[in-house]
């Protein structure tokens, strides 16, 4: 069966960065640079972009394009017995999208309730008690939320409708539509946000550089850690996505466009949310820094307080905010479901239709467990975990394999072979050492923390069975998966 | 804004969206294949 293939560059590109820019691009980044010493926070941020961040978007692209297959089959090939690393990275991948499908379908609830400001005075109330219907406590599902619930169909049917037409008709077409209306709906938001009165009083909090701050090491494993989770490595996405580029495709500089594009968002994105913020801030008498907030609390919560009070358009930029986390949301989404379909399609020699329909009616009913009155508690434990002990893990398993079991030059010239430019080998240094110790540096400190005290003071046994229970059968389903016999259609040696 | 909001402004602008264009003009530049189909190419 002859592998997929994309259109065009530029349609591989915006797939690339449309997997990239996600929901932590506008609802993460603006706070941990706030966090990390404001503007003098983009000088750890940007070595971490140039050092970890693109290099190992180069690994990946060159590790897809090279070995040409999903990320079980690539490590297959790379290493026999590393298939398990792919297996892994897939069943993160699966993890994420359950909860994450759920994140986009409250987004377009709240594209909608911004028509008419539905969330009245109380946003935490109405987010909390009304819509979400929060149960009592973590062992308390709470039931079924319907409103949700059928959200999460739709969620799941347009990505079902993307990815049943292939790569070039399904993927392609869709990032080329959405990218472009992403970036347009987020400069004019940015534009509104930053001409706000007060407007100043926020990006002065953003930007005015503490530089005390970056002398700690706490900035640089946060400006890392930013790079790390903004930029979709490490589960497999990039890998999968360049698993679809023609043999004389360009690898280097499509990383960098990739990584640039991704950071050039989100700091544009961080413009406009701390814009807004300083409007919120002058316009109660409060000071920025108690408006000042991160995920589902910023966008849910203080977001819609913001729109209350907006002078003029409230509607018109509630539904700009909202419908930008919908389409960032589901042009990553699209992508981490690829990631399994695409594996599922090389290992059990199944058509992209029967792949694409079972995995998502078995992401679906993963779903469902987040719609009911204790979701938000499961997902508070699961994203906590899976990024911890999942994403970051996998991706030190990942350069430690490919750097130090692997000739990993050979996929530096092999990149070199049709790049725009030739990489040196100060690359291989990133991969093969600074990445392994930020990489490791960052799990010795999640798991000190993790020990230190239970996350968010949830009950030990929840976390033990959702948490560190989810982290762990990750890994373990995905040794099992490799052990499945498969590949048959496995065709040339590597 | 404040001098030292500006300054890492025009930093962080420079940086990430100057090297945006930069990668992209360079893109445009070398490769034939920048905007071009891939459709030709064919060979896995």
């Amino acid at each position: 069966m002859e592998r997929e293939q994309w259109g065009s560059r530029v349609g591989f590109i915006l797939a690339a960065v449309g997997s990239a820019v996600g929901l932590g691009n506008i609802w993460r980044f603006p706070y941990v640079v706030y966090e990390n010493g404001g503007g003098a926070f983009l000088i750890p941020y940007f070595f971490a972009l140039l050092t970890a961040g693109i290099p190992i978007l180069v690994l990946e692209f060159g590790i897809g394009h090279k070995f040409k297959g999903s990320a079980p089959l690539s490590f297959r090939r790379i290493l026999g017995k590393s298939e398990w690393l792919g297996w892994w990275q897939v069943l993160i991948s699966f993890v994420i999208i359950t909860y994450y499908v759920v994140i986009i379908a409250w987004a377009m609830s709240y594209t909608w309730f911004s028509t008419n400001l539905q969330w009245g005075e109380d946003t935490k109330g109405f987010l909390f008690t009304e819509y979400l219907n929060l149960s009592d406590g973590a062992w308390s599902s709470g039931g079924i939320q319907w409103n949700i619930f059928i959200l999460v169909i739709a969620v799941w049917a347009l990505i079902y409708f993307v990815l049943y037409k292939g790569v070039k008709s399904g993927i392609e077409k869709a990032s080329k539509l959405l990218m472009p209306v992403l970036v347009i709906i987020m400069i004019l938001f940015t534009i509104r946000g930053v001409t706000l009165p007060g407007a100043v009083e926020g990006l002065n909090v953003l930007l005015t550089p503490n530089f005390d701050k970056i002398l700690d090491a706490k900035a640089w494993i946060a400006a890392y850690g930013q790079i790390f989770f903004s930029l979709s490595i490490a589960f497999a996405i990039m890998i999968t996505y360049s698993s679809y580029l023609p043999k004389k495709a360009e690898i280097n500089n499509s990383a960098f466009i990739t990584g640039l594009s991704n950071s050039g968002f989100e700091f544009l994105a961080a413009l406009g949310v701390f814009g807004v913020i300083g409007f919120m801030a002058t316009s109660s008498g409060t000071d920025v820094n108690e408006v000042a907030a991160a995920g589902v609390g910023l966008a849910f919560v203080v977001f819609p307080q913001i729109i209350n009070q907006l002078p003029a358009l409230n509607e018109v930029v509630g539904v700009m905010f909202f419908f930008s986390l919908v389409i960032a949301g589901l042009t990553s989404a699209i992508s981490i479901v690829e990631v399994i379909v695409s594996a599922v399609m090389d290992k059990f020699s199944m058509s992209r239709k029967q792949a694409v329909t079972a995995v998502s009616i078995i992401g679906f009913l993963g779903s469902v467990f987040y719609t009911t009155g204790g979701g938000l508690y499961y997902l508070d434990i699961v994203d906590h975990f899976i990024n911890s002990f999942g994403v970051v893990l996998a991706g030190l398993v990942e350069v430690l394999i490919v750097g130090w079991l692997y000739r990993l030059a050979s996929i530096r010239e092999h990149n070199n072979l049709t790049s725009d430019f030739a990489i040196g080998s100060w690359w291989d240094i990133m991969i093969k050492v600074i990445t392994p110790i930020v990489l490791g540096t960052m799990t010795v400190l999640n798991i000190k923390t993790e020990l230190g005290a239970p996350y968010e003071g949830y009950p030990l046994d929840f976390l033990a069975i959702f948490g560190w229970g989810t982290a762990a059968a990750v890994i373990v389903l995905g040794i099992l998966l490799s052990l499945v016999p498969g590949f048959k259609n496995e065709g040339r040696k590597f | 804004m404040n001098t030292g909001a500006i300054i890492m402004f025009a930093f962080g602008a420079t940086l990430l969206w100057g090297g945006l264009v930069v990668t992209l003009v360079l893109a445009s530049l070398k490769s034939k294949n920048a905007k071009e189909s891939y459709s030709e190419d064919v060979s896995i």
